[in-house]
This record gives structure tokens, C-alpha cells and sequence, in this order.
């Protein structure tokens, strides 16, 4: 290994110099071998290589919000401390995505425990500039993730990986490191949920009216209300 | 399924989220941000290693100030009472080897820097032969000495006398000499002692309430053997070996003996080794907070869960209280968030107080101490005085603007006019645009 530091950036095992001079690595093993080595090189290839995959589920997770930066430092900040527990070099990008939702739900979960004392005034929300109708796809937006706000911090973030991060059920399971049947019962009640609280949100209620599979849920719960009563 | 249906929504989300992100360029800034908490890293294990070879230094020269200042030192007594060594200083500072003569007036009392005391009835001789840092060595050279030593961890205390040596831990008792006859009697009070010397293969122990009598072999009868005898029981006056002054036997009932110094620290009254013993126990306790904020105990993992009354349950057991007396500035803080969260708000309060009386009110306990007499004791003006506490002490805090807003609600619903219009004007100097600025301004022009 002392050899491995001595030697110039573009002869260390597994590292390659680009034309640009940045170093890149072949595979995930050679990128942990590297950072195993404490290769700074290898830490600047592990955040561009990563960051888009963090960057999706963190915002997806919080939405547009001032912080999410801050949450993504964080996060690589924690696989930089914890990368020399990382013995299995294929399980780095799970890892990596486990270690972003457990950061984002801790920001998420602070905020709600000291929400009590915030508030956010109506002029301190961000704009948000989208395509197309700004205005109604703005107000729909801020309306879900208000709604998600209403959501337990583990549904949340059940429901933003699959719906909005586009996750795959098992990526969602193991993110959350938990079973696939969890995911599968946290997302049931995470839909449950959502479409009984978008029938609050005009935005939501006009897509809800729209049809498709959550409208299908929402004529359902209310018809078992119905019958209940 | 319509294109415009709830599902289809969030793929605008997301589309709009991720757009949002990827418009702000989060990426260089993350790569700047790690590269300078890289360098402040690198900076600071720099500085480090400079400052760790001074560190080292200076604790080097501090361990050597310590070892000259802390150094034992031999002990040193005064000697008081009637009586003189040759110079007759009495009161004063007594010496080594100085010969020490109880006059026909009264006693001699050798005070030692230890708390041991050597009193010298009239007609008593003796001299200090060392002084050590654990104790001292007094030859007894002729008469009955009464000796009391104070026990401590290291006492070694000795009374020579001819050919006897009896050894001291914490005890008192009295030891007299006759020199015509080289006849040693100790008579004990408390403790034990074990005295050595000419017809003991081994050292005999003598305890609270016996008395030994030893004679060496003496110049005027060689062929006797020495004799020791060690009698039992509450020892009946003695006589005294010729020459000596008779003394008063002790009347106090015997002891049970106390030899072993730990079983003497537990039975001894008010000794310093037992004051030493209190302040360990005391020192002990002291420790506890960091055992108590090292120990990673249920109620915070479920505090983390999000499992606030099994939490709150789990601290109860842990010792809710406990907690809020020693545990860190963090444990105590998050204990009353969980007692909050947990709509348990006296215990919450409880553990907020306890926050802000141990660690000189920390900013998130004085702003929830204020919500909680806002919101739950309806107290406005009670309230008042804990968010103008926080706007005053915590300019720059993570919740001032908040305090600054609800420090105007508060004034204003404890019917402060002046003080809501006041907290108002700073408002809107400090938050301009702030969810309170509507409110501030109207009351401002009023």
C-alpha cells in the first residue's frame, strides 16, 4: 500500500489518467480500493460519479428546498467517513442511496420536531420555475409535498423513492433497508393516505378527478365509508 | 389512464424537483464545499502536529511542576506542653535526634504534620529518630509514651524502643520503657500494632484491649531468655516498670479490632482517610454524566425512530430525572423534544428547565420554554420575557427570527401595547420580509 501512494497518480493500480488529466477508475472495486487507499483523487471521482443518484433521491425526498445541498453534503461527508467499513465494493451505490435517505429523512424528521417553532410565511416560499402552465403545476408541487408533509417520516420516503425518484420496490427496500413486504405495506398506507389527503388540495383534487389508479383508490375508500356509515 | 391524472403528477414532481436541483449546479458546489472541508481537515491535523510537539512540551514541564509541587514531604512536628529538649523550645519546631524531656510540670506533646500525636507523661524521654513522608520513627528512651496515629494509605509509623520495634498503622496506644530492666509494655486502645524484637520469631500482633510485656535479655542476667507475654482482655492497671511515672489505664472498653485499613476506614469516625474515602465516593458521581451521555440507552435510539411515547417510557425507566440532573446539554434538550413530541409537556418543561438551569440556558430550550408558555400555560407574558430573552442573548440563533415574531404575538397578547410595538419596529428592522412583517407594520403605524 505504501508502494501504491508513493507511485505517480496514473501508474496506481486500478487508476487512469484521462486526456483532461482527471483520474477516473475502471469499476466500483478499484474506486473503494482507491479511497480504502486514501487516494483524495479517487473521492472527487466517487462525487461526480455519484452525486446525480444522491441528487435525485435527496430532492425527491425534500422537494425544492434551500437545504438540499447541505443534505448532500452531508451525505457524502458520511461515506467518506464510513468508507472503510465498506467491504463489499458492488453494494457502494446501494450503500450510497441507504446512507442519502436515512440523511434526508433525518433532515426531514428535525424539521418536523422543531416545525412547533418555524413557519414558513407564504412570501418565503421559493419560486419555482417549471415548463408549461407554471402556475397550476407550481401550486400542484407545493400542494404534494405539503401533503407529504402530513405523511410519517418512513411512508414519506417510501412514497417519494418509488413515485417521484422512480425507484425500483426492491431499490426502495434496500434504501430503506428494510424488507420488500415493509415497502410494499409502508407504500399501501403511503397511497392511502396521499389520496385522502390531495381530496384537501384543489390542485390535487383536479388531477385526482382525472382518473387512474390513485382515483380508483380514492372512490374506494369513500365508498367504503359509505357502507361503514 | 389521463395525462393529467394524480400518477402522471408525479413525474412533474419529479421533473420539476430534479429541474430545480440541476438548474442550481449542485454538483460544483459540492465538490467545492468537500475540498474545503478537506483543507480544513488537512489545516487542522496540521496544526495539530505543531501544536501537539508545544502540547507535549508544556505538559512535560507541568508534569515536572506537579512532581516538585505534589512531592511527598516528610512530615514535621511541633512539641508543646511542659517539658524541654536541651534548648527548651518548647512551642517550637521539633528536630531530629533532639532529646525530648517531659518536666515534673506536666506533658509533652509532639504534634505531628499528620494529625499523630506522641504525649510524654512527666519524667518521659524520648526522641524523634526520622521523620518520613508517611510517618515517623520516635525512640522511646525511657517512661511511657501515648501514641496516636491517624491511618492513612502509606502510614508508617514506628516507636523504637532498645531492641523493640513496634509498628504503627492507625492506632493508639501506650508504650513504656524500662531501661534497667529493657522491659517493653504496650498497652492498646485502638487498632493494632505488631511489635518485633528480641524472643519473637515472628512479629506479635497486639490488639484493642491486650497488653504485651517483653523483656529483652539484660547485661546483669545473660542466661535468661526473653520473654514475651501478651495478656488478653480489658487490661487492669499495670504496674509500671520501675523509674517510670505511674499513668491512668485506659477506661475506654475494648474495640474490636480494626487492623486491616480498609475494615479501619469504614469503622473510623471522621478520620482524613475517611473524609479522603467521602470525597472519592463524591468524585465517583461525578463521573456519572459522562457514563450516563456514553451509555447509548433506548429512549434516544427511539427518539431517533421517531417513537416518542415507547421513548419516553424507556427514559422513565432509565431514570427520567437522572437524565435531566447528568446527562449532556444534547440528552437533556432532545429528552424534553421527546416528552413534547410525546404530549407529555410537564415532563418536557421539566427536562427544559433542567437544560436551561445546568447549561446556562442553551437556545433551544429557552425558545421551547417560551412556546410551551405560550401554547400550553397560556402565559403570554411569561413567554414574553423567554423569547426577548433569546432575541437579546442569541442574535445570530437558528430560531431569532422566529423569537423575534413571537416575542410581538406574545407582548401583544399579554396586552404589551408598547413592548408588542417595540418588539414590532425591531422586527421589521431585523426581517423586513419575515412572516410577522404584515403584522409589525400595522401595529408600527398605529
Amino acid at each position: 500500500m505504501a508502494i501504491a501512494m508513493a507511485l505517480p497518480r496514473e501508474m496506481r493500480p486500478g487508476a487512469h489518467v484521462l486526456n483532461g488529466g482527471a483520474t477516473t477508475y475502471n469499476d466500483d472495486a478499484e474506486l473503494v480500493a482507491a479511497l480504502h487507499r486514501g487516494d483524495r483523487a479517487a473521492r472527487a471521482v466517487l462525487v461526480q460519479r455519484y452525486e446525480p443518484l444522491v441528487e435525485r433521491l435527496v430532492a425527491g425526498a425534500l422537494g425544492i428546498d434551500s437545504e438540499i445541498a447541505d443534505v448532500i453534503q452531508d451525505v457524502f461527508v458520511g461515506v467518506f467517513e464510513g468508507i472503510r467499513g465498506l467491504k463489499d465494493a458492488s453494494a457502494l451505490r446501494s450503500w450510497i442511496a441507504t446512507l442519502a435517505v436515512f440523511t434526508a429523512r433525518g433532515r426531514i424528521r428535525r424539521r418536523r420536531r422543531w416545525r412547533w417553532i418555524r413557519f414558513l410565511a407564504p412570501e418565503d416560499v421559493p419560486e419555482v420555475p417549471v415548463s408549461g402552465p407554471q402556475g397550476e403545476t407550481h401550486e400542484a408541487v407545493r400542494a404534494t409535498y405539503r401533503v407529504l408533509d402530513m405523511l410519517p417520516d418512513d411512508e414519506r420516503m417510501a412514497f417519494s423513492l418509488r413515485f417521484i425518484s422512480e425507484m425500483q420496490l426492491t431499490e426502495v427496500a434496500a434504501a430503506c433497508r428494510v424488507s420488500l413486504a415493509t415497502v410494499k405495506r409502508r407504500l399501501a398506507r403511503a397511497e392511502k393516505r396521499f389520496v385522502e389527503a390531495a381530496k384537501d388540495h384543489p390542485a390535487l383534487r383536479e388531477r385526482l378527478a382525472q382518473g387512474g389508479r390513485w382515483s380508483e383508490l380514492g372512490k374506494a375508500a369513500e365508498s367504503g365509508e359509505a357502507g361503514e356509515s | 389512464m389521463s395525462e393529467s391524472n394524480l400518477e402522471s403528477l408525479m413525474k412533474d414532481v419529479a421533473r420539476t424537483v430534479q429541474g430545480d436541483a440541476r438548474r442550481r449546479q449542485l454538483l460544483p458546489e459540492i465538490q467545492a464545499r468537500l475540498e474545503r472541508l478537506d483543507e480544513q481537515s488537512r489545516q487542522a491535523q496540521r496544526s495539530y502536529g505543531t501544536w501537539r510537539l508545544s502540547l507535549l512540551g508544556a505538559a512535560a514541564c507541568a508534569a515536572g511542576v506537579l512532581f516538585f509541587v505534589l512531592r511527598p514531604m516528610p512530615l514535621s512536628y511541633a512539641v508543646d506542653g511542659a517539658g524541654a529538649g536541651p534548648a527548651g523550645r518548647v512551642g517550637m519546631v521539633g528536630a531530629i535526634g533532639e532529646r525530648l524531656v517531659a518536666s515534673d510540670a506536666g506533658p509533652l506533646a509532639l504534634r505531628f504534620s499528620d494529625g499523630s500525636q506522641v504525649t510524654l507523661p512527666p519524667h518521659a524521654q524520648a526522641h524523634v529518630d526520622a521523620l518520613e513522608p508517611h510517618g515517623a520513627t520516635v525512640a522511646l528512651e525511657g517512661g511511657t509514651v501515648d501514641v496516636s496515629v491517624i491511618h492513612r494509605a502509606k502510614t508508617h509509623w514506628s516507636v523504637r524502643a532498645g531492641r523493640y520495634t513496634i509498628r504503627v498503622t492507625g492506632t493508639k496506644f501506650s508504650a513504656g520503657w524500662d531501661r534497667k530492666t529493657d522491659t517493653l509494655t504496650v498497652t492498646m486502645r485502638e487498632g493494632s500494632v505488631e511489635v518485633t524484637g528480641p524472643g519473637m520469631k515472628a512479629p506479635a500482633r497486639v490488639v484493642g484491649g491486650q497488653r504485651l510485656r517483653a523483656n529483652d535479655v539484660t547485661v546483669d542476667h545473660p542466661g535468661d531468655e526473653p520473654e514475651v507475654i501478651v495478656e488478653d482482655g480489658t487490661v487492669a492497671a499495670a504496674p509500671a516498670p520501675e523509674g517510670v511515672a505511674p499513668q491512668a489505664e485506659p477506661v475506654a472498653p475494648p474495640v474490636a479490632v480494626v487492623a486491616e485499613p480498609e475494615e479501619q476506614a469504614q469503622t473510623a469516625p471522621s478520620t482524613p482517610s475517611r473524609e479522603i474515602e467521602h470525597k472519592a465516593s463524591h468524585a465517583h458521581h461525578a463521573a456519572a454524566p459522562t457514563m450516563v451521555a456514553a451509555n447509548d440507552s433506548g429512549w434516544r435510539a427511539l427518539y431517533k425512530d421517531a417513537h416518542y411515547e415507547a421513548g419516553l417510557a424507556a427514559a422513565e425507566r432509565e431514570g427520567f430525572e437522572e437524565i435531566c440532573a447528568r446527562g449532556s446539554v444534547e440528552d437533556v434538550i432532545n429528552l424534553g423534544e421527546l416528552a413534547r413530541l410525546a404530549h407529555n409537556y410537564n415532563r418536557a418543561e421539566l427536562a427544559y428547565r433542567a437544560a436551561n438551569r445546568r447549561f446556562s440556558s442553551p437556545p433551544r430550550a429557552v425558545i421551547a420554554l417560551g412556546r410551551l408558555e405560550l401554547d400550553q400555560h397560556n402565559n403570554p407574558a411569561a413567554a414574553a420575557r423567554w423569547f426577548d430573552e433569546y432575541v437579546k442573548r442569541f442574535p445570530r440563533g437558528e430560531f431569532v427570527r422566529e423569537a423575534a415574531g413571537l416575542l410581538l404575538e406574545s407582548r401583544l397578547k399579554a396586552g404589551d401595547n408598547a413592548g408588542a410595538r417595540d418588539a414590532a419596529e425591531s422586527y421589521l428592522q431585523h426581517f423586513p420580509n419575515g412572516p410577522y412583517a404584515k403584522k409589525a407594520n400595522g401595529l408600527v403605524r398605529h
